[in-house]
């Protein structure tokens, strides 16, 4: 093998060269003064590599673990052809065709690459991983406002519907808490109350579902709405699960603290803030009958210097009755408790109706005649009553059983007129009126027909039944039925403005708040007063006393008021039934 | 003037601004009766909400203040100093703010990218107070490119006195010594791993710490004697030398890399919580 070697270093713009040749079969290379090809530096072993030469090919083999780099490919040997580049330890060796009889030539440039600094050579900072921080920020910037913000308003442009059938991300991810769980539903279509963008959640969404709301007050009355727009926002909120209605005393104080202020002029309620510190003393409705006007409702202020009286027109003494020695009935003595004649209605609220029939006819028998003790008459009109009476006395005669009895043309006894001090009462024969069936009868059967019936009837009304719990006026002009029974009216809801469970009380006793035992007349009104109720309920935030809000007697939404429905007019953008589109789009799915 | 930390700047004005407006917040909170469920959505919700949402934007301008350093108002030091404290106390305000109501979606996401995002801080302030010293304390008074200098030198004297040394040997220390790897990708400069490389007995093995090359070495050593023997004590020593000054090196490519690493989280997820940030309070009032 002939070899040309030329060594050359850089000098500014010029090279200088120096040139020889060398031939062998091997020639080493390295820094040893026997190598052929020597190159003294210190970084390259004293025998690093051969050359050989075999079938015209050029070939580099290095000794022992050196490695070289062919083309900038380390290895241990390889072929070598015209232009490659062989580097070791900074060193270029460029193969060159040969000439003028030599295989090959090799050139050495001597002021080779400088060798890096060892510092250059790794990546020895952070920041010469060439980390992309720039474009990472600006993807997660892009991906959040897309997901958060620009994948949900999509919805607006290819409609909610498509939008959340994608795998997009859609407005539930907006969703910033649990919705209670009657309103889950709607968690499908948050256009059910999100009608329109940047504006709140509108009362007529609420009513589209809600239409059976009613206002708290009539507002054609009292002046001055309270619907602001949002009227159902001020007290109901929406994401917080089941706690999504405000209960605070303090809400309904923004008007009740003072009503005047608060623009209700015209209202005759007392202020109320706090069910124990400053509450209003409480009122009972009672009933005033007028002959000219009929029936009315009086409030009556617990607190002023009168006490309340009710206009029943009944007459009942409450002592006598519930007597702890009892009270003599016709089957006995009977000892009667305050459940004798009230019970509570079903749920617990408040009493039922006290009824004649179902509390009061066992012991007050409606009989008529002495001689008759088992015969009732109805508790009823009284024309009912005495055409009752007619019957029966006509029918004693017709069956011949005249003189049954305590019958006055019998024992030739006068009547007894045992006379309830006050009430008229002059025996006088009824007058039938003329009429073509009675025409056949005797003047005898007439005539004792007329006295057992007036008999009887005055019995009735003055002395054994009416009278004891009627007020009765005589009226001798209606020679038919002279008396009048005055309309008695109980009372049905003392305290019509509150709602009051009976069943929550159930453990104390009736006296605790009735005092019924010391009652001698109806017109007794045996409310207890806000003192009673003040020494177990506190206000909301009473100390050592059952905490109270407005709530636990008051309604905000009054089942006798108006439905807020009417006071709006709906949109188009309300969806008007959410239930019914609800179900309609499940069940198309 | 005496250096202070970011930390004691003005004497720490900045931590009593920030403990104060924690306080603040936190005694708001606790004596506010919201009459609802406490959220975002409540007077003190919108307050904190905007003074938080004011905070981040604020917070997020150092990136730019820092890179004017001698113009605009204060120090950069101060404002790292604000930046540091009023980060920490706007982990408060933002928390307050939630009511802590938490759920799937994208205002927890602004959230808890929001904690990353000063969690990442806090680790930032570690950094920036005990690594410094670190590496001071590693290197002593002399730079790290001095380092290198001391370990070209110490190749070059290798590599002089493995002249003497038979071939076997010789090529197993420079092979050591070309094949020695510094720093590296992100693990080998966070947690210091050594990839360096030896072809010893012809095979390429691993020599982190230089301890396969060194193993070596004495092995061979303890069977030589005499001048051979001499030679290779004096290769170990150098070698030894150089191992050391190679430990400093990497001991300090991974402080270095700790100090500054920690801002690949920090400053990404910065604008994440931004665009979360706009998406939370935008999409709270399109659903109002």
């Amino acid at each position: 093998m002939q070899l040309i070697v030329r060594r050359v270093k850089k000098k500014g713009a010029s090279r200088e060269v120096a040139q020889e040749a060398v031939s062998g079969d091997l020639i080493g290379i390295g820094r040893g003064s026997d190598q052929a090809i020597q190159i003294a530096d210190k970084r390259i072993p004293l025998s690093h590599s051969q050359l050989s030469f075999r079938n015209g090919d050029l070939f580099i083999q290095t000794n022992s673990d050196n490695s070289v780099l062919v083309n900038n490919e380390a290895v241990r040997s390889s072929r070598l052809s015209v232009n490659d580049l062989v580097e070791l330890a900074g060193y270029q060796l460029t193969v060159l065709a040969g000439d003028n009889g030599t295989d090959f030539i090799l050139e050495i440039s001597l002021d080779a690459q400088e060798v890096q600094p060892l510092q250059d050579r790794f990546n020895l900072k952070i920041g010469d991983l060439k980390f992309p921080q720039r474009k990472l920020s600006w993807f997660f910037f892009l991906t959040m406002l897309f997901v958060g913000l620009g994948s949900p308003l999509l919805g607006y442009i290819v409609g909610f519907d498509t939008l959340r059938e994608s795998p997009l991300p859609d407005d539930g991810i907006w969703m910033s808490g649990d919705l209670h769980p009657a309103h889950a539903f709607t968690g499908e279509n948050c256009q059910y109350c999100h009608e329109t963008p940047f504006v709140s959640v509108t009362d007529e969404a609420c009513l589209s579902c809600h239409q059976s709301t009613n206002h708290h007050f009539d507002q054609s009355l009292v002046g001055n709405s309270y619907i602001t727009g949002s009227a159902c926002q001020d007290c109901h909120g929406g994401h917080a699960g089941e706690d999504i209605t405000r209960e605070d005393q303090e809400l309904c104080g923004t008007c009740h603290a003072d009503m005047y202020t608060a623009g209700y002029q015209k209202s005759d309620l007392g202020d109320a803030t706090d069910f124990l510190e400053n509450h209003p003393s409480f009122k009972v409705s009672v009933n005033e009958f007028s002959n000219s006007d009929g029936w009315s409702v009086v409030r009556w202020d617990q607190a002023s210097k009168e006490p309340a009286v009710d206009g029943s027109n009944l007459i009942f003494p409450h002592d006598v009755h519930v007597n702890k020695d009892g009270i003599n009935g016709p089957q006995g003595l009977e000892i009667l408790g305050c459940n004798s004649c009230h019970q509570v209605e079903p749920g617990g609220g408040n009493m039922l109706d006290v009824s004649m029939e179902k509390h009061c006819a066992s012991c007050h028998e409606l009989a008529f005649d002495p001689a008759a003790p088992d015969r009732y008459v109805p508790h009823g009109e009284p024309e009912e009553l005495i055409e009752l009476l007619k019957g029966y006395y006509a029918l004693e005669y017709l069956h011949g059983e005249v003189g049954v009895g305590s019958s006055a043309l019998e024992t030739g006894v006068e009547p007894r007129t045992v006379r309830r001090p006050g009430s008229l009462s002059t025996l006088s024969p009824l007058s039938y009126g003329a009429g073509p069936d009675f025409q056949g009868l005797s003047q005898e059967a007439i005539d004792y027909v007329s006295l057992k019936v007036s008999d009887a009837a005055s019995n009735l009304f003055e002395r054994q039944a009416c009278a004891i719990c009627h007020t009765i006026t005589f009226d001798p002009s209606d020679s038919e039925v002279p008396w009048n029974v005055a309309p008695v009216k109980l009372t049905d809801s003392w305290m019509p403005k509150a709602v009051f469970s009976h069943d929550s009380h159930e453990n104390m006793s009736c006296g605790d708040c009735h005092e019924a035992e010391a009652s001698s007349v109806a017109t007794d009104v045996l409310m207890p007063e806000i003192q009673s109720c003040q020494v177990c309920h506190g206000g909301e935030h009473a100390k050592n006393l059952l905490q109270s809000n407005c709530l636990a007697c008051h309604e905000f939404h009054y089942p006798d008021q108006p439905k807020m429905l009417d006071s709006f007019v709906f949109g188009s953008d309300t969806i008007l039934d959410p239930i019914a589109d609800f179900i309609q789009r499940a069940s198309a799915k | 003037m005496i250096h202070t930390s970011f930390l004691s700047h003005d004497r720490f004005k900045f931590l009593w601004v920030a403990l104060a407006l924690g306080l603040i917040s936190a005694l708001f909170y606790l004596f506010h009766d919201p009459k609802e469920p406490p959220n975002g959505g409540t007077w003190l919700g919108y307050s904190l909400g905007t003074v938080g949402a004011i905070l981040i934007l604020w917070l997020t301008y150092l990136g730019r203040r820092k890179r004017n350093f001698l113009n605009g108002s204060g120090t950069v030091k101060g404002w790292v100093s604000a930046h540091v404290y009023l980060g920490a106390a706007l982990l408060i305000v933002g928390t307050l703010h939630t009511g802590f109501q938490f759920g799937w979606n994208i205002h927890t996401v602004a959230y808890v990218l929001m904690c990353v995002v000063i969690f990442s801080g806090f680790y930032g302030i570690y950094a920036y107070t005990a690594l410094p010293s670190t590496r001071n304390n590693l290197k002593g008074s002399q730079t790290l490119e001095e380092i290198f200098v001391q370990v070209e030198d110490r190749d070059a004297q290798i590599l002089k006195l493995v002249e003497g040394v038979n071939s076997q040997v010789s090529s197993a220390i420079t092979s050591a010594l070309d094949r020695t790897v510094i720093g590296g990708g992100f693990r080998e400069q966070l947690f210091g791993i050594d990839r360096s490389l030896a072809m010893i007995n012809g095979r390429l093995v691993g020599n982190p710490a230089q301890a396969a090359i060194l193993e070596y070495l004495i092995e061979t050593l303890s069977k030589e004697k005499g001048e051979a023997r001499e030679r290779l004590g004096q290769l170990m020593n150098a070698l030894a030398e150089r191992k050391k000054l190679l430990d400093i090196i990497r001991d300090d490519i991974k402080a270095q890399a700790r100090t500054s690493a920690w801002l690949l989280v920090h400053v990404p997820v910065t604008f994440g919580l931004l665009a979360s940030l706009i998406a939370h309070v935008i999409s709270v009032f399109v659903y109002w």
